[in-house]
């Protein structure tokens, strides 16, 4: 029995001392889901007890196939996204995809450049957000993000692509080499 | 051909390109840098999962959420909760010396180990009259302890005497423990916590050790617990000995 196997055993017999150890352990992993999820740091307060009570309640359902880690990661994510769901910040997904396009060509030039991925991803639509983050972040597939959110996996894909291309605009000074930085340019020659 | 579009190089790992998409990107730079820079912003994305988390203050508290799951009934026992947190260490007076938190710490780990040999030792014997020192001088310089009065059993009757005795131990000293990480950080000198938490770590690899072949020994469960809940609050001790642009990383 290792020791995340001991310690969830006495946490499920309800001993306090080992359900805060494993709150102490994760939390900073389960916080750093929940910041990145809700984009909003006042609603992550709000989510990120709800999911420690959540994933407290489900610890019998850990059966120690998935390293206790991975299965909290897991817990986290959707009762983040339930929570989310519950707050009606994720009721306009569906119709935010035809409106991100219009919306990431309109304030592409006056939003500001971001300093990091995570702060790129707070300037997006809720929606968009979500499925970048699930898809590029978490690792999920198309159809696992439609079976979470409601939606297709093609209108995943969009959503996808869509923040891609307003994430690469406000990364730009990050990830664009200085060749591609500039406007159009002549086609250069093959590099090959 | 004109560039490929924006969407179609944002989608350059879910959709081929087509023969004359291929032959733009050989011979155009812009849309061949624009594809590369998707590839670097995915990478990116996908390092985020498991990068190194940064120090940032904890969206929940544990006393908030031990009282909905007590409200719940999922926690056994009464709160032990550890006292409030108080304003930042910086702003904290800074006339405590480190000697006297080690040796607050030495007299809590007295106070437990002394509960745990009193009650291992005393198990079914009549009376035994081991002097519980520790618990008179820990109690004596720990005033935040009082809250709950320890009482020293005299003896011990039944193996579930002691263990209750053990458990009433480990409870106050993790209190203290905690109480203190939260309100002395008399001690400056970082190498100390450091120091201590690679000793707290041996410990809890021996009990883990230990607990691989009897897992469910409450002895070795007690070093654990302990052994990690002392690494908490010298963490905590540590975070607060750090100057304040600092972070712990490794020790």
């Amino acid at each position: 029995m290792d020791t995340d196997t001991a310690l969830v055993q006495r946490a499920i017999d309800g001993d306090e001392r080992a359900m805060r150890l494993l709150w102490n352990q994760h939390a900073p992993h389960v916080d750093a889901v929940v910041r990145r999820l809700a984009g909003d740091p006042d609603l992550a307060e709000d989510i990120a007890q709800e999911v420690w009570i959540q994933i407290f309640r489900a610890l019998p359902s850990w059966r120690g196939d998935a390293k206790f880690g991975t299965w909290v990661h897991r817990v986290a994510i959707n009762r983040t996204l339930n929570a989310l769901r519950c707050a009606r910040r994720l009721a306009a997904t569906e119709t935010a995809i035809e409106e991100d396009s219009a919306a990431v060509e309109q304030d592409a030039e006056r939003t500001m450049l971001a300093r990091s991925i995570e702060d790129a991803a707070r300037q997006l639509s809720p929606g968009a957000r979500t499925v970048f983050l699930l898809h590029d972040v978490e690792g999920y597939t198309h159809e696992e993000i439609a079976a979470e959110l409601g939606i297709t996996a093609g209108g995943s894909k969009s959503q996808l692509f869509k923040a891609r291309a307003k994430l690469r605009r406000l990364l730009a000074p990050l990830i664009d080499s200085p060749s591609s930085a500039g406007l159009e340019r002549n086609h250069a020659a093959p590099s090959y | 051909m004109q560039h490929l579009h924006t969407e179609r190089l944002a989608a350059f790992d879910h959709e081929p390109l087509s023969a004359s998409e291929r032959a733009h990107l050989v011979l155009c730079s812009r849309c061949r840098n624009a594809r590369d820079a998707y590839a670097q912003m995915v990478l990116r994305a996908r390092a985020l999962r498991d990068a190194e988390l940064p120090a940032a203050a904890r969206l929940s508290t544990w006393e908030s959420i031990a009282a909905e799951l007590r409200a719940e009934g999922m926690l056994k026992g009464a709160a032990v909760a550890a006292a409030p947190r108080a304003e930042s260490p910086l702003r904290r007076s800074r006339g405590v010396s480190w000697h006297r938190v080690a040796w607050r710490m030495a007299a809590a780990m007295c106070l437990m180990l002394g509960g745990a040999v009193v009650g291992r030792v005393t198990a079914g014997v009549e009376r035994v009259g081991v002097p519980l020192e520790g618990a008179e001088s820990a109690a004596s310089v720990v005033p935040s302890v009082s809250a709950v009065e320890w009482q020293p059993a005299e003896s011990f009757t039944s193996v579930s005497t002691a263990t209750l005795a053990l458990e009433r131990a480990q409870q106050e000293y993790e209190r203290a423990s905690l109480w203190l990480a939260s309100n002395d950080f008399g001690a400056r000198d970082s190498d100390v916590y450091r120091a201590r938490l690679a000793a707290l770590d041996q410990m809890m690899a021996a009990s883990r050790a230990g607990l691989q072949d009897a897992p469910q020994d409450p002895v070795l469960n007690h070093y654990f617990l302990t052994a990690s809940t002392a690494r908490e609050a010298t963490l905590q001790q540590l975070s607060g000995a750090l100057p304040v642009d600092k972070t712990i990383e490794r020790y």
